[in-house]
C-alpha cells in the first residue's frame, strides 16, 4: 500500500489504527517510512465499533499463519518474526481495511479472518476510486 | 459468551474515529469528510 500511495490521488487521506503503545508507534512508523499517521487505541474501542473482533486461536496461530511468517522471514521481515517470539500485545486481534468515501459511508470493509486475510491492494486502489468518484 | 459486534458494511455510515497520533494530536474521521478515506487497522505491531 505504501508503494503505491500515490494512485490513491492527492485528495485521498490515509491512516492506520493500532493499538500499541504510543511509545512504540514511533520506532515503528520510522522503521516502515510511513508517510500517514499512525493513530493509537489502546482500548480497541474503535476496533470494536468497526466490527474488528479477536480471532480463534486455531485461525491466528494456525498452519495457513505458519506459512505467512514463513514468507514474512523469507522476504526479510525479521523484526516481525522476532516480535512474534515474544509478543506483548494481543496476537488474537484481528485487522481490517476501510475505505469511506466522501459522505462518510462505507465503500469497502474489509474484516481479515486470520493474519493472512488481506484485501488486495488493487481493490482498495479500486475502493478509492469509487469513493472518489 | 461475548455479544457480536456490529458488522457495518458498504453503504453504512462508518462510525466515529476520534484518536491520537504517536504525537498525541486528535485525528477525527468527520475532519477529512469530502475526502475519500482509507482506514487500515492493524493486528498487533510488537
Amino acid at each position: 500500500m505504501r508503494d503505491r500511495l500515490d494512485e490513491l490521488g492527492p485528495d485521498t487521506r490515509v491512516a492506520l489504527v493500532t493499538f500499541t503503545d504510543t511509545e512504540l508507534v514511533t520506532s515503528y512508523r520510522l522503521e516502515h517510512e510511513l508517510p500517514f499517521p499512525v493513530l493509537t487505541d489502546p482500548e480497541r474501542a474503535t476496533y470494536r465499533a468497526y466490527g474488528l473482533d479477536r480471532g480463534s486461536i486455531a485461525r491466528v496461530w494456525g498452519w495457513r499463519a505458519a506459512r505467512r511468517y514463513l514468507e514474512l522471514l523469507r522476504a526479510g521481515g525479521r523484526s516481525t518474526v522476532r516480535s512474534l517470539a515474544r509478543p506483548i500485545e494481543d496476537t488474537r486481534q484481528l485487522g481490517g481495511d476501510f475505505v469511506v468515501g466522501r459522505d462518510g459511508r462505507f465503500v469497502l470493509a474489509f474484516r481479515g479472518e486470520g493474519p493472512d486475510d488481506r484485501p488486495s491492494v488493487d481493490q482498495l486502489v479500486a475502493a478509492v476510486r469509487t469513493a472518489a468518484a | 459468551m461475548a455479544p457480536l459486534l456490529p458488522r457495518p458494511g458498504p453503504g453504512d455510515e462508518a462510525p466515529a474515529v476520534d484518536l491520537p497520533d504517536e504525537s498525541g494530536r486528535r485525528w477525527r474521521l468527520a475532519d477529512h469528510r469530502g475526502h475519500p478515506v482509507v482506514l487500515i487497522f492493524h493486528r498487533h505491531i510488537h
